[in-house]
């Protein structure tokens, strides 16, 4: 059965058919151990495809798309449950849930290493430990002493910036529909794994969030991976975030960019090898 | 490359590591910078932030996968901090064993300004299509709200109906009782058939006081009837009235004090509020809880009198707590409030000239709170369903047979009367049942007592005490009026004019013998 916690208590367990279906899981590989893979805002799980093959052999690695994402089930998507990072982090745990995955390896990269923090304070006895790419806990500045690297009005600018290109894609899409429906579907799901109408709120809840105060709260062992040159997060704001997590560790990637997984694939590999060797196993 | 430097459009490449290898003399010129001053520099250097998170977020990853993103809307920054609204397509392809990814970008201010206004008018819209549909929602809660008062308001009707038709027939079934009891009690009696009449007394007890609180649920439409009231009496009627059901779902406690507490309040009224809450608290708890626990308390606080209604449910959420006393606020499903929601209760305990508050929070129950100002009178009012004032100064015992006393009798009702005349045989008793003729009879005859229905055909007490009050005005003090409990505003009113006494049908025939014994002692 799911976990079911947090505000969500009340809703009735789904099927874990169901969810499966409904957040695209894709489970490959093998092993005593389970390696999650959590994708950021704006991406899907194919995002991660320079790096799960490595660890089938020896893992049982899960891929998913968050609802509203990827190739996930958009009916399933509602304003509310999506309106902050909660609803993310029951998806994950809904996953866990439907799999039967007792202990866990959570990847995220960018906002889904916070959405792994959240649900492991809901349910720590379903992880083992959290690995952290590109994350931070605030994306905005709080003077003098936190650099997130975001004023209020960058983000409302953000904002405007996912509906203006709303416009632009929905007249795309109309005019290639009249000549090819086929391709109309899949400029729309497919131009970036995210559904233009879930990206404004995704992004809302992403970039909005504050979970500064949460940091001390989490038990386990956490690697904590950031590009050198990140053009989102500053390199001050991923420090704050390894000082403040009790049990990490913290790397820097040489690397520019906010996608190593994609940019940077053998390296964040090789990363996430040497942390997961050097950890007891479960 | 002449032409790629003057051509109609900007054009940037860069590299996996964000620096700008590449710029035309067009991207520099929209851009504002110097000659070859952006070349080397990091691309974030003309991104503004949100387009930093966009081109992340969705650009390329777009084009990891695809290679290619065309007519995306992105703000570039100028060498000034100006900003610069572009179109762009951006390509990432193998350029001398290296991925470059090439940015074409022209300016779209006014097409942006366009897009803008498009934006603006969709937002509005959907605004507008939310707000629409949270009118009809609250337009169908009002429906429902109004439909469910509707109901009570016919509920009132009826049961002021009810109680009415059956206080008279019910005045004669227990002074019959009373009779029979009295006259059991001088002979040596069967002890089962004394069984039998206690029962049946006890039947008749029980009616009273259902029909009692029938009266009260009736009153909850009329005008404010404000007069000094007990509230003591006030929470246990409506404790009465709630406790069957209550006692099925929590533990119900009730606490009084010993003193009255007195305040200014229209009785029904009051008990309406006390009611809701209790009912609201009785849905607070869990169900089939073992748990769950209800107390209802009075207490005074300085000048105030204080009435709580307490609950150990789950509580109340904050956002709900700001609201819970909003019009048209409702946490159950349509069709499950009362109708008369804790809006209702505000307002009439505001017109009460109180207040009302609710401390509560998750988990830790519930606790509504009214605090109402102490009756300037401060002392306890004569209240018209117990028996009267007069009563209580325990009267002399059945006066001597020798100057048995004049009691006239009117009453439109042969068994009210003939009962009250079984009852008051130590009384000279005279009986009419047709009230025009009683002016008649009293400007003839001289009684010490005066026992008059409120409510008849053709000439009411009314009538009858203001001519009394005209002819023999003291006679008109030493009526002692009987009703059946309708009360209409003009009886009301009547009422709160006089000192007179005035018993509530069905009432023990021995207090009446009590009062009109205390009456005709006042008789000269």
């Amino acid at each position: 059965m799911p976990e079911r916690c947090g505000k969500f208590n009340n809703v009735p367990p789904l099927e874990a058919q169901t969810i499966l279906q409904r957040n695209h899981v894709v489970v490959r590989g093998s092993g005593s151990r389970a390696l999650v893979f959590g994708h950021g805002f704006g991406l899907d799980q194919t995002s991660w495809r320079h790096i799960t093959p490595a660890f089938e052999p020896h893992s049982r690695v899960v891929m998913f798309d968050y609802v509203g994402s990827g190739q996930s089930d958009r009916s399933a998507y509602t304003e509310d449950r999506y309106a902050t990072l909660d609803g993310y982090a029951q998806d994950v745990l809904d996953v866990l849930g439907a799999l039967e995955i007792e202990r866990c390896v959570f990847v995220g990269a960018s906002i889904s290493g916070m959405i792994g923090l959240m649900a492991s304070l809901r349910a720590p006895q379903r992880f083992a430990q959290l690995i952290m790419i590109g994350s931070s806990s605030c994306y905005i500045d709080d003077p003098p002493s936190y650099r997130g690297g975001f004023s209020n009005q960058d983000i409302a600018g953000l904002l405007d910036m996912l509906d203006q290109n709303f416009v632009g894609w929905a007249a795309n899409i109309a005019s290639t529909a009249i000549k090819d429906p086929d391709i109309a579907t899949e400029l729309a799901h497919g131009i970036c794994g995210i559904d233009p109408r879930v990206a404004r709120a995704f992004a809302g809840a992403s970039f909005y969030c504050d979970l500064r105060a949460q940091l001390p709260l989490c038990k386990h062992p956490v690697l904590v991976v950031q590009c050198q040159h990140d053009d989102i997060v500053p390199n001050a704001a991923a420090e704050y975030l390894a000082k403040h997590l009790p049990h990490s560790r913290y790397k820097l990637l040489r690397a520019s960019g906010h996608c190593p997984q994609l940019t940077h694939p053998a390296e964040l590999r090789r990363m996430i090898s040497d942390f997961l060797d050097n950890q007891p196993e479960r | 490359m002449d032409r790629l430097q003057n051509a109609p459009c900007g054009h940037i490449a860069f590299a996996d590591d964000h620096v700008i290898q590449e710029i035309n003399l067009e991207a520099e010129r929209l851009l504002g910078a110097e000659s070859r001053q952006l070349l080397g520099q990091p691309i974030g250097e003309i991104f503004t932030p949100r387009t930093r998170v966009f081109f992340s977020a969705h650009v390329f990853p777009a084009l990891t996968l695809r290679g290619s993103v065309e007519e995306a809307y992105v703000s570039l920054r100028k060498t000034n901090g100006d900003e610069l609204a572009t179109l762009m397509n951006v390509v990432r392809r193998l350029v001398d064993g290296e991925l470059l990814t090439e940015c074409a970008f022209m300016p779209m201010q006014r097409r942006r300004l366009f897009e803008q206004e498009l934006i603006e008018r969709r937002r509005a819209a959907v605004a507008a299509a939310r707000a629409e549909q949270a009118a009809v929602a609250q337009l169908k809660t009002a429906q429902s709200q109004l439909a469910a008062q509707d109901q009570l308001a016919s509920l009132g009707m009826l049961a002021a109906g009810v109680a009415h038709e059956i206080n008279n027939p019910l005045s004669y079934v227990a002074g019959n009782l009373e009779l029979i009891e009295r006259r059991l009690q001088q002979r040596a009696a069967d002890p089962e058939l004394q069984t039998m009449l206690a029962e049946a007394t006890q039947g008749v007890v029980r009616i009273r006081d259902i029909v009692r609180s029938l009266r009260r649920l009736s009153r909850v439409e009329e005008a404010d009837h404000r007069t000094p009231l007990d509230v003591r009496e006030v929470v246990e009627v409506t404790a009465r009235l709630a406790g069957n059901q209550i006692s099925h779902q929590a533990r119900f406690d009730v606490a009084v004090p010993a003193e009255p507490l007195i305040v200014d309040a229209d009785a029904g009224r009051l008990g309406q509020v006390v009611l809701n809450l209790l009912v609201n608290a009785a849905q607070a708890v869990p169900e089939g809880g073992t748990d769950n626990h209800i107390r209802l308390s009075a207490k005074r606080d300085a000048n105030d009198v204080i009435i709580e209604v307490e609950d150990n449910g789950p509580g109340i959420d904050a956002d709900v707590l700001s609201r819970i006393f909003d019009p048209f606020y409702t946490t159950k499903p349509v069709g499950l409030g009362t109708g008369l929601g804790l809006s209702v209760c505000k307002g009439i305990v505001a017109a009460l000239g109180g207040t009302i508050d609710v401390r509560s929070a998750p988990g830790q129950g519930a606790c509504f709170r009214v605090s109402l100002p102490l009756s300037a009178a401060h002392v306890a009012a004569p209240s018209r369903s117990e028996p009267p004032a007069i009563v209580a100064r325990n009267a002399a015992e059945e006066p001597a047979q020798a100057s048995r006393p004049r009691v006239l009798i009117i009453d439109d009702d042969e068994h009210v009367t003939r009962v009250i005349a079984l009852a008051l045989r130590q009384f000279d008793v005279t009986i009419i049942n047709r009230s025009q003729e009683a002016l008649g009879v009293l400007a003839k005859q001289s009684f010490d007592v005066v026992l008059c229905d409120l409510m008849m055909p053709k000439v009411t007490g009314i009538d009858i005490h203001r001519e009394l009050s005209r002819t023999n005005p003291e006679l008109a003090q030493r009526m002692i009026f009987l009703t059946g409990g309708s009360f209409s505003p003009d009886t009301d009113a009547f009422l709160a004019t006089v000192t007179n006494p005035c018993f509530r049908k069905p009432f023990p025939t021995a207090l009446l013998c009590r009062a009109c014994t205390e009456m005709a002692s006042k008789s000269a």
